[in-house]
C-alpha cells in the first residue's frame, strides 16, 4: 500500500474543436497524503476546474491516471476503472462545487438533495435509513434541521454552500475536490465555511484538494500548494514555503498582486506584461516567457520541465537555482 | 437626526438621512435606512459591508437608476460644474437635467464587465456614446477623444480594439474598456461598484494602480463599494462599514484597521486571513445578514453581536456619535467601556450584571429573560405591532435550535420530515 491516497501522473486534457486544440490541461502530476489539503492557484483560465473534474472524472481527462488508495486498501487507477468497480469507488471522492446558487436543483428540497447520493449508491437502504443519515450530516455542517424541508430558495449563500457540503459529505468520501468552494460568499461567512471545512477535515479525517484562486485563503488552509499557468503546474511546495521562498517568477509575481488587508503595509508589485496567452496557440518555449522579467534565450526555445528538486519542492523554470526570487513580504509604507 | 456630515467647500457629493424602501407583497423592505455620508474632491470613499446590506442600492440611488420598485428618500447634494450645489432627488428622474449629470459628472463601473456592455454594439461605439452625448457632435472628434482614453487605460492597440465587440475581450480588458467609458467624460464623482470582484489577483492589482492613476490626474472623488478588505486598504482614504441598510463605522482607513471599534467591523477585519500568520481557526461573526423585513427594534447588528448588552442594544437604536476627529461609530458597547465620565459611573454595573447573567443563567431561563424586556419595553414605546410579536418568538426559537441566520425565512412550522 503506498503512502499517498491519490497519486495523479500526467494528466492531459485536451478539448478540440474543428481545427483548434485547446490543450487545458497539460502533463500535471502531484501526490497527495492521507489527510492533507492540496491548493491549486492560478488565474481564470489557468486550467484548475478543468483539472478537478478530471480528478474526479466529471470529464475524461485525454491521458494521465490517478492512482486512488480505497478505504480498503486496494488500489485502482480511477481515470480506467470500469463501471462496475466505479460504483464501489465513486462514493469515495466527491466535490463541492463553486456556485451555490446553480449547483443546487431548485426542484428538489434540501432533504432530497443530501439524500440523492444516497439513493444512487445504496439502492437498498430504506428511506428511514436514509433520512437519518441525512439529517446526521445536515446537523454536522451547521445547517437547521427543522429547515430541511425546504427549497434551496429560501436559504442565504452560506447556508447554500453548506447544503452542497453535507452532499458530498453523506457518502462518508475520503477526498473532497473543493473547486472555488468558498469564492462566491461573502469574507465573514467564507471564514464560517473555511472553519468548517477545516474542523470536518479533522473529524472525519478527509483529504482536500482545494481550488481556489484567492491565495490568501490557499494560504491558510493547505499543506502544499501548486500553482498552475496555462494548463501546466509550475511550481508545487509545502505552503509556507512558497510564500516564502518562491521559485518560479510566475508565483512571485502572483503573490505581489495579493492585496494586503493593512493600509500601512504595501507589497511592491510585480507587473506582468501582457496577458495570459491564448491556450489554443500557446508561446514557444516556456509558457510564461513573454511575461517573465528574468527571461533569457533559452527560455524561448527550450521548455521547462518540472523538475523534483530537493525538499520535495517541484518547479518548472530553467534559472530556479540561479533566481533568488521574493515571497510575500509586505512592508512599511513610507508616510 | 444629527448632523455629522462636513460641509466644507471641497465636498462633492453630500449624502443626507437616504433611505430605500422596496415596496415587496410581503410588506415593505427596508433597504437603506437613513445614511450620511459626505465624499470630497480627490477622495476616495470606501463603502463597505457583506451583499444584502444595501451597498448597491446606495450607489444607484445616488444615479437615480434603481428599479422602479425603490423608492428612494433623502437629500443627495451634488456640486454640478454647471447649476452649482442641486438636490439630485428633486430632479426629475427622466429630465434633461439628471440626464446632464448622469454618465457626464457622475458615473459608475459596474461589477461584471461581461453583463455591463451590450454585446450587440462594438465597444468603440459604446465608449463613444458618452462622449457624443455629453462632450461633441462631432463624429470624428469623439472618436479621437474615445481612442485617447482608451490608451489611457491600458487597452493596447487601442484602434483595432476600438471596433471589436465585448465577446473579443477577455475580462480585465473589458473591464478597462468600461472605466475607460466611465472616465471619458472627466467625472467629478466615480463611483465603482465591486469594480474587481469578478477579475483575477494580477489583473485587480493592475486595474487598482490604474483607477489611482487616473483619480490623481482628473482629481475625481470615488464612491468605492467592496466587501473586499484588502482593496479597501489599498484604494481608499476613509472608510463607511454598512450593516442592514445602516452605517455603522466611518473611519479614515488607517484609523479603522488599527482600531476598529464597532463589533461588526472587528468581526470583518478578523475574518480576513492574513498571510504568514498561523491560525487554526479564522475568526468569523456567527449567523447572516438578516432580511430587511420586520427588523426588530434596536441595533440591527445585535443577534450577531458578541459584544451586546442586553435590555440596552435591542431596545434602543444606537446613534452616531463622533468618538475621535473623523471617527464615528454607532455602538451602545463602546461606550459602556470607555468614553465621556457621565456615562461611565452609571452603565459600568449594568455590564457586569448582564454579563453576570449571561453566566449564571442556563439557556433556557436566558431565553426568557431575554424575552420580557424586550415585550414590556416595546409596549412602552409602541412600536410595530408585527414586530412585538414576531422577533422575541424567532428570537428564542432560533436560540433553541442553536443555529444561525435565515430570520426573513423563518417561519416556524418546518420539522416534518420523519
Amino acid at each position: 500500500m503506498s503512502d499517498y491516497i491519490l497519486d495523479v501522473q500526467h494528466i492531459h486534457k485536451r478539448f478540440t474543436s474543428k481545427n483548434v486544440c485547446v490543450k487545458a490541461v497539460s502533463d500535471v502530476s502531484f501526490k497527495v497524503k492521507k489527510g492533507e489539503t492540496i491548493g491549486i492557484v492560478g488565474e481564470s483560465g489557468c486550467g484548475k476546474t478543468t483539472l478537478g473534474r478530471c480528478i474526479v472524472r466529471g470529464i475524461e481527462a485525454s491521458e494521465g491516471s490517478v492512482q486512488y488508495t480505497a478505504k480498503d486498501g486496494t488500489e485502482y487507477d480511477f481515470l480506467k476503472i470500469d463501471k462496475k468497480e466505479m460504483k464501489k469507488v465513486r462514493k469515495e471522492i466527491q466535490m463541492i462545487f463553486q456556485d451555490p446558487y446553480s449547483s443546487l436543483d431548485p426542484r428538489m428540497t434540501v432533504l432530497d438533495i443530501i439524500e440523492e447520493p444516497l439513493k444512487a449508491n445504496y439502492p437498498k437502504m430504506t428511506k428511514e435509513e436514509r433520512n437519518k443519515l441525512s439529517i446526521d450530516i445536515a446537523a454536522k455542517v451547521g445547517l437547521n434541521t427543522s429547515y430541511l424541508m425546504r427549497y434551496p430558495h429560501a436559504f442565504s449563500g452560506g447556508q447554500r454552500q453548506r447544503i452542497g457540503i453535507a452532499r458530498a459529505l453523506v457518502l462518508e468520501p475520503q477526498v473532497i475536490v473543493c473547486d472555488e468552494a468558498v469564492s462566491a460568499l461573502d469574507v465573514s461567512i467564507q471564514a464560517q465555511v473555511i472553519n468548517l471545512l477545516v474542523e470536518l477535515r479533522k473529524d472525519m479525517n478527509l483529504t482536500y484538494i482545494f481550488i481556489s484562486h484567492d491565495l490568501s485563503v490557499v494560504e491558510h488552509i493547505s499543506n502544499k500548494v501548486g500553482v498552475m499557468y496555462l494548463g501546466k503546474m509550475v511550481e508545487f511546495a509545502q505552503t509556507d514555503e512558497l510564500f516564502q521562498y518562491p521559485l518560479h517568477p510566475y508565483t512571485e509575481a502572483l503573490l505581489s498582486a495579493v492585496p494586503v488587508a493593512d493600509p500601512t503595509m504595501q507589497v511592491e508589485r510585480i507587473p506582468l506584461q501582457g496577458e495570459i496567452p491564448n491556450p489554443a496557440n500557446p508561446p514557444s518555449g516556456c509558457y510564461f516567457h513573454e511575461r517573465c522579467r528574468y527571461c533569457i534565450d533559452k527560455c524561448v526555445t527550450e521548455e521547462p520541465r518540472l523538475e523534483e528538486l530537493p525538499g520535495g519542492r517541484s518547479v518548472a523554470c530553467h534559472r530556479a537555482k540561479e533566481l533568488k526570487l521574493r515571497g510575500f513580504a509586505p512592508v512599511k509604507k513610507e508616510a | 437626526m444629527n448632523h455629522i456630515n462636513d460641509t466644507g467647500n471641497d465636498v462633492v457629493v453630500d449624502v443626507r438621512d437616504l433611505k430605500i424602501n422596496i415596496h415587496l407583497e410581503e410588506g415593505t423592505l427596508t433597504a437603506v435606512r437613513g445614511i450620511d455620508f459626505t465624499i470630497k474632491k480627490g477622495e476616495t470613499l470606501g463603502l463597505v459591508g457583506e451583499s444584502g446590506c444595501g451597498k448597491s442600492l446606495t450607489s444607484k440611488a445616488i444615479l437615480g437608476i434603481n428599479d422602479r420598485k425603490c423608492k428612494a428618500e433623502g437629500e443627495v447634494f451634488f456640486t454640478t460644474t454647471t447649476n452649482g450645489t442641486v438636490d439630485l432627488f428633486q430632479l426629475d428622474p427622466r429630465g434633461k437635467e439628471i440626464r446632464g449629470v448622469r454618465g457626464k459628472q457622475i458615473s459608475m463601473i459596474f461589477q461584471e464587465p461581461m453583463v455591463a456592455f451590450s454585446p450587440m454594439y462594438t465597444i468603440g461605439n459604446q465608449i463613444n456614446e458618452c462622449t457624443r452625448l455629453h462632450i461633441t457632435k462631432d463624429k470624428k472628434k469623439s472618436k479621437e477623444i474615445s481612442l485617447e482614453m482608451m490608451k489611457k487605460v491600458g487597452i493596447a492597440n487601442a484602434e483595432k480594439r476600438y471596433d471589436q465587440y465585448p465577446h473579443e475581450f477577455s475580462g480585465g480588458m473589458l473591464q478597462r474598456a468600461l472605466i475607460a467609458m466611465a472616465l471619458v467624460c472627466k467625472p467629478k464623482l466615480l463611483i465603482a461598484d465591486e469594480p474587481t470582484t469578478a477579475l483575477d489577483v494580477t489583473i485587480q492589482a493592475q486595474i487598482l494602480e490604474l483607477m489611482k492613476e487616473l483619480q490623481k490626474d482628473i482629481g475625481m472623488a470615488i464612491l468605492f463599494i467592496t466587501h473586499d478588505l484588502g482593496t479597501v486598504a489599498k484604494m481608499c482614504d476613509r472608510v463607511a462599514v454598512m450593516y442592514l441598510g445602516k452605517i455603522v463605522e466611518t473611519a479614515p482607513v488607517e484609523e479603522i484597521y488599527a482600531n476598529p471599534q464597532h463589533p461588526y467591523t472587528k468581526g470583518l477585519i478578523g475574518s480576513v486571513h492574513k498571510i504568514g500568520t498561523k491560525k487554526d481557526k479564522l475568526f468569523s461573526i456567527e449567523g447572516t445578514v438578516p432580511l430587511a423585513l420586520n427588523l426588530p427594534e434596536g441595533c440591527g447588528f445585535y443577534e450577531r453581536c458578541n459584544e451586546r448588552i442586553e435590555g440596552l442594544c435591542n431596545v434602543k437604536e444606537p446613534l452616531p456619535e463622533s468618538i475621535k476627529d473623523g471617527h464615528i461609530l454607532c455602538c451602545h458597547a463602546h461606550r459602556k467601556d470607555k468614553s465621556s465620565e457621565g456615562t461611565k459611573v452609571s452603565t459600568e454595573p449594568i455590564k457586569k450584571e448582564t454579563l453576570a447573567k449571561k453566566e449564571a443563567q442556563p439557556a433556557e431561563k436566558a431565553k426568557q429573560a431575554n424575552m420580557e424586556p424586550v415585550g414590556t419595553k416595546k409596549a412602552g414605546v409602541q412600536a410595530g405591532v408585527t414586530a412585538d410579536i414576531m422577533n422575541p418568538v424567532l428570537e428564542t426559537a432560533k436560540k433553541a435550535e442553536g443555529m444561525s441566520g435565515e430570520i426573513g425565512t423563518a417561519y416556524q412550522e418546518g420539522g416534518k420530515n420523519e
